[in-house]
């Protein structure tokens, strides 16, 4: 917001500009990054292994192909992932039968490199609403005069120490994709809090796009979906440095600062592992916005 | 102490014998102003004195007759006999040179003032010189034109404050009529607080810092405003193509009570408003600022001031932030006699900010946060022979820091989260002896204690460190009560200069001084911002020191035409502040944990070369420099550059008075890129592209290297010296050549998921000007040129 003013200001003198340049910041290290966010819904589950780029190079991210995925549980039952396409493996959805009885442990064998990372799961409350209404909009910088505005409803049980990662979808894609959406217990306020309440602002609201142009706003007739992710604090951590990190651009950024991980190499002369494994227990809710208002009752 | 007292007793000794006093103020023949620093010459005895900051001068001589000679930079010498027989008041007025002469300029300053003065690293610049300078947008400025000097850096254009020495911005002490100014800036950082004006004297201090200040490590700019005109009403101004300025001073009661309001405001926003579009047709930009002053001269040996600067910026559209400060000073000069000059000074010097979002009511958020402050001191100089001068004082600052009240509503719920206030106490009291042993060896030296109380009420919490460079643990919290001291600090700050004449026209000096800060800006990105804030030292936060040493070389040639020097300085910093990664500074009522403090170390040198007379005239400058921190936590426990360090620095300032009517005049800049730390590595989580920044190097690249040419061209339309009405045009050009120089490099993602490294030039162009200035005679155009 700090950057946009300033260009604001010098845009009318015409004086501020922009250029891409060049930058060598040298050979990057080699690392071996798995991004591994599992759940507990009935769908087709995804691992991806890549091998980290130089950043400024284009098209450096090189997909792991030939690594060997599986998830194992804490009662020995193994799930194999297999390579589809660009370094994702995917393991069918009639196999997904993640659930909060287990505990699991992740596996990848990338030549002579095994990493390795466990997860255990957390409580996670049902979806009981989705609501959504138009609201006329007077706001600068915006270009439509109404907008929809959907929000779910879930009741957060008593017990302080809960956290959850809420993530929304509109016709089943990812809307929000670098607005990362964390609750602490009910509320974002980074604090725990013993009462039980329904989801606080703008959590709720994690199902509106953030992008006010036509594309990408809610129109009727579109699939709007929640999947309420259960974490632990580690993964709130690693999300609020991504989050940072991935926001980070422009004039008044902080210096670049690395994204925490829980995947180990057990062969410690190897290549580093980076990335976040964790099978979450998951409420998922849908919704057809059929009207400009309406509400959805779950069971 | 022993030294000091040593040092009084001889003075006591010196007293006994037949000696009288001249004494008396310097000051602006037409104007009335009192003149600092000026020089006041008794060749004969070989000795002198300059005015302080209030113009007073004095000088304790045997009886005798003696030529008194007086001079100052941009006025005619004076000379006058005297026969000291008796204690003498010579009050002496400077006759100013005409600008638009040409003829051989009559010799200024006491020529040889850079080699002969104790002091060092300090550089008085007056509004005169600054005027003549190249500026962006013809908007002559004290604090850019101050980067002009060794020493002196910024982090980039438009960035708020300046850097002394491997200082940050925060240690300087930056003092409007004794006042602290805590944000000095306009529009981000291309303009300053000080409005020329209404500016007398700018004084920087980068080291040998005598013990009459403190409170900041790095340097001291001590801005003093005008007094205003004693003698007639005047007005003076300026159009310009961001901003307009209008002053007027005049007698109230003439050479006594006189007075100076001078006000400037842009007007892009107002010129700018008929083509704004949705989205933003509600946008404001825009600053102002009022600075007045008034002096009453009750009798011979009182006087009282009165001034005041408020100011305030606001930008945004939608989101907008707007942020000032307030100052207001009242000091007594009062002489006990014509060897002891005192100032008994209050001030109060508050600093806000407000950032708002939406409007208030509806779906919106608000943040506001204060630093404010107030002081009494009082300083005395004690002229006590023509070798010996005394400055000693006593300070008391009262400090409340206010970090943030914050109201957020969304669907017609509003949370309001406040930040419980802060506040300190600071207690000073300092001595600085100057001492002349021969006409080759000078002494000034001297020590301030400081003392610093953080005090309740507020919740005090203990943190324990489990990590270097990870969010500290809260152990235990308690509140503390009204008043408590939560945590005080003592420290003893000695100071020393020193000059060795090796011959008529050149001199060794040396100066060392340590000097502690109990306050600390929280700024954590590339460069600061308006919306940084103040904290207080506390149990979990240590006050700052530093300890600098500065050899310096000074010589003149050619009749002092041509002044030169070299210094070399080595400073030492300790409880240097830090942050953890993803540190949150703003509402975080455990702010501290987020800190880190370390060490730091600055050491460079610097080369000056001065043309001070001629028709053309300008300097030099070029400073070779490291300035690097070492914070458990960063960099992985290595030492690494700071933000600020820039290896090389040259600057060429040339103004060429050609005519009357025309001057001309060049500026050339040239830095080393700034450090600045890229990504080395790019992973991808759930689609999203995340650098990574291999081996944990903290500013180990740099942005490219700056440099910039300045050309402008003043022409004065004949008009008699005595006409009521004078005016000037200003034709400029900023960066003449159009270099897009990198204000920061920033990694950016391309819609295709790549990355790019965006060079943003907050000036990308060359920028031409026009400013017309005039000033003109109240009386004269009221009444006619005929009076």
């Amino acid at each position: 917001m700090k950057k946009v003013i300033i260009i604001i200001l010098f845009s009318l003198l015409f004086i501020s500009c922009e250029d891409k340049v060049s930058v060598d910041t040298g050979e990057g290290i080699p690392y071996v990054s798995i991004d591994a966010i599992l759940t507990t819904l009935p769908e087709s589950q995804t691992i991806s292994v890549i091998r980290a780029g130089d950043y400024f190079v284009e098209n450096s991210i090189e997909r792991v192909s030939d690594a060997k995925v599986s998830v194992i549980n804490s009662d020995g039952k193994v799930y194999t992932f297999n390579h589809i396409d660009n370094g994702e493996y995917v393991l069918p959805e009639s196999e997904a039968d993640f659930s909060d009885a287990f505990d699991y442990t992740l596996l990848v064998e990338v030549g002579s490199d095994t990493y390795t990372a466990t997860s255990q799961l957390y409580r996670v409350p049902e979806i009981s609403s989705i609501t959504w209404s138009k609201e006329e909009l007077d706001f600068p910088g915006i270009d439509v005069d109404s907008l929809i505005f959907a929000q779910f409803y879930a009741t957060e049980p008593a017990g302080a120490g809960d956290r959850y990662w809420a993530r929304g979808y509109r016709n089943d894609s990812l809307i929000n994709q670098t607005s990362y959406n964390l609750a602490w217990d009910w509320a974002p306020g980074q604090a725990d809090i013993d009462r039980a309440d329904v989801f606080a602002l703008p959590i709720r609201q994690v199902i509106t796009p953030n992008g006010t142009e036509i594309g990408e706003i809610i129109e009727i007739g579109d699939k709007l979906t929640v999947k309420l992710l259960s974490i632990n604090q580690e993964m709130v951590n690693f999300i609020t440095v991504l989050n940072e990190q991935v926001n980070n651009a422009g004039l008044f950024a902080t210096p670049p600062t690395n994204v925490p991980s829980n995947i180990t190499n057990l062969n410690s002369n190897g290549e580093i592992g980076l990335g976040w494994f964790q099978v979450c227990n998951t409420s998922s809710a849908s919704a057809i916005i059929d009207a400009p208002n309406g509400r959805v009752e779950f069971e | 102490m022993k030294f000091i007292v040593v040092f009084l007793i001889s003075a006591g000794v010196l007293l006994a014998q037949e000696k009288y006093t001249i004494s008396g103020y310097v000051k602006d023949k037409e104007t009335g102003e009192t003149l600092i620093s000026a020089a006041v010459a008794i060749p004969d005895a070989k000795t002198g004195a300059n005015t302080n900051a209030y113009g007073f001068y004095s000088i304790t001589l045997q009886q005798g007759t003696y030529k008194v000679v007086v001079s100052y930079v941009g006025y005619e010498k004076f000379e006058k006999e005297i026969e000291l027989a008796k204690d003498i008041k010579l009050d002496i007025e400077l006759k100013p040179q005409s600008v638009l002469s040409d003829e051989v300029v009559v010799t200024a300053e006491r020529e040889d003032a850079n080699v002969e003065s104790v002091e060092m690293s300090s550089i008085e610049i007056n509004t005169a010189t600054i005027k003549k300078i190249p500026a962006l947008l013809g908007e002559v400025d004290v604090i850019r034109s101050i980067q002009l000097l060794p020493g002196v850096s910024t982090v980039g254009e438009g960035a708020t404050g300046f850097n002394v020495r491997g200082g940050g911005i925060d240690q300087n002490l930056v003092l409007l009529d004794e006042a602290p100014v805590f944000n000095q800036s306009h529009l981000f950082g291309f303009f300053s607080v000080f409005n020329p004006d209404a500016v007398k004297d700018v004084k920087l201090i980068k080291g040998g810092i005598p013990a009459q200040y403190g409170g900041r490590l790095s340097s001291i700019l001590d801005v003093r405003l005008k007094e205003g005109n004693a003698r007639k009403f005047d007005a003076q101004g300026g159009i310009g193509t961001i901003f307009s300025r209008f002053a007027v001073e005049g007698p109230i009661i003439e050479d006594k009570l006189s007075f100076i309001i001078a006000g400037r405001r842009s007007y892009a926003d107002v010129l700018a408003r008929p083509f704004l579009e949705e989205p933003l047709d509600d946008a404001v930009f825009y600053f102002y600022d009022l600075t007045a002053k008034a002096n009453w001269k009750i009798n011979d040996n009182n006087t009282l001031f009165l001034s005041g600067y408020f100011g305030r910026d606001a930008f945004g559209a939608g989101f907008t932030f707007d942020w000032g400060n307030q100052t207001g000073t009242v000091r007594w000069n009062h002489l006990f006699s014509d060897k002891l000059f005192s100032n008994l000074t209050y001030y109060f010097s508050n600093y806000d900010y407000k950032l708002q979002f939406g409007e208030e009511g509806e779906d919106s958020f608000g943040l506001e946060s204060q630093i404010q402050t107030q002081s009494l001191k009082y300083d005395f100089d004690y002229f006590v022979n023509s070798l010996s001068t005394l400055k000693m004082g006593v300070e008391g600052i009262l400090y409340d820091f206010i970090p943030g009240i914050s109201r957020a509503a969304t669907d017609g719920n509003t949370i309001n989260i406040t930040v419980p206030d802060r506040l300190g106490a600071q207690l000073s009291a300092y001595i600085d002896h100057e001492y002349k042993f021969n006409d080759a060896l000078s002494v000034k030296y001297g020590g301030r204690l400081s003392y610093y109380a953080n005090l309740g009420p507020y919740t005090v919490y203990t943190f324990a460190d489990t990590e270097p460079g990870k969010r500290k643990d809260t152990v235990s919290s308690y509140q503390a009560d009204e008043n408590e001291i939560i945590e005080d600090f003592l420290n003893f700050e000695p100071r020393l200069s020193m000059k060795y004449t090796l011959t008529e026209n050149s001199s060794l000096k040396l100066g060392y001084n340590r000097m502690a800060q109990y306050i600390h800006l929280m700024s954590n990105t590339a460069a600061a911002t308006p919306v940084d804030l103040w904290t207080t030292s506390s149990n979990n936060l240590a006050p700052q020191l530093a300890d600098q040493i500065a050899l310096g070389y000074f010589k003149n040639f050619d009749e002092n035409i041509w002044e030169t020097s070299i210094e070399v300085y080595y400073k030492d910093l300790q409880n240097q502040v830090g942050y953890i990664d993803g540190a949150n500074l703003s509402l975080n009522e455990t702010l501290e944990a987020d800190l880190l403090q370390g060490d730091g170390r600055a050491y460079g040198a610097e080369f000056y070369v001065k043309k001070a007379r001629g028709k053309l005239n300008g300097w030099v400058s070029y400073t070779l420099s490291r300035t690097e921190r070492l914070i458990e936590g960063i960099n992985n426990n290595e030492w690494f550059p700071a933000r600020f360090d820039q290896t090389h620095k040259l600057n060429l300032t040339a103004i060429y008075d050609y005519s009357k009517e025309w001057s001309f005049s060049a500026n050339f800049v040239y830095l080393t890129g700034t450090p600045i730390t890229f990504p080395t590595n790019v992973i991808e989580f759930q689609g999203v592209p995340v650098p990574i920044n291999a081996g944990n190097k903290r500013n180990g690249d740099r942005i490219t290297d700056y440099h910039r040419l300045d050309l402008s061209v003043t022409y004065r339309p004949f008009n008699e010296p005595d006409d009521w009405w004078q005016g000037e045009w200003v034709f400029g050009v900023y960066n003449v050549y159009a270099r897009r120089n990198a204000y920061s490099i920033y990694p950016e993602f391309t819609e295709q998921g790549n990355r790019q490294a965006t060079r943003l030039s907050i000036i990308g162009t060359a920028v031409p000007s026009i400013t017309y200035n005039f000033n003109f005679d109240i009386n004269k155009a009221v009444y006619g040129e005929e009076e």
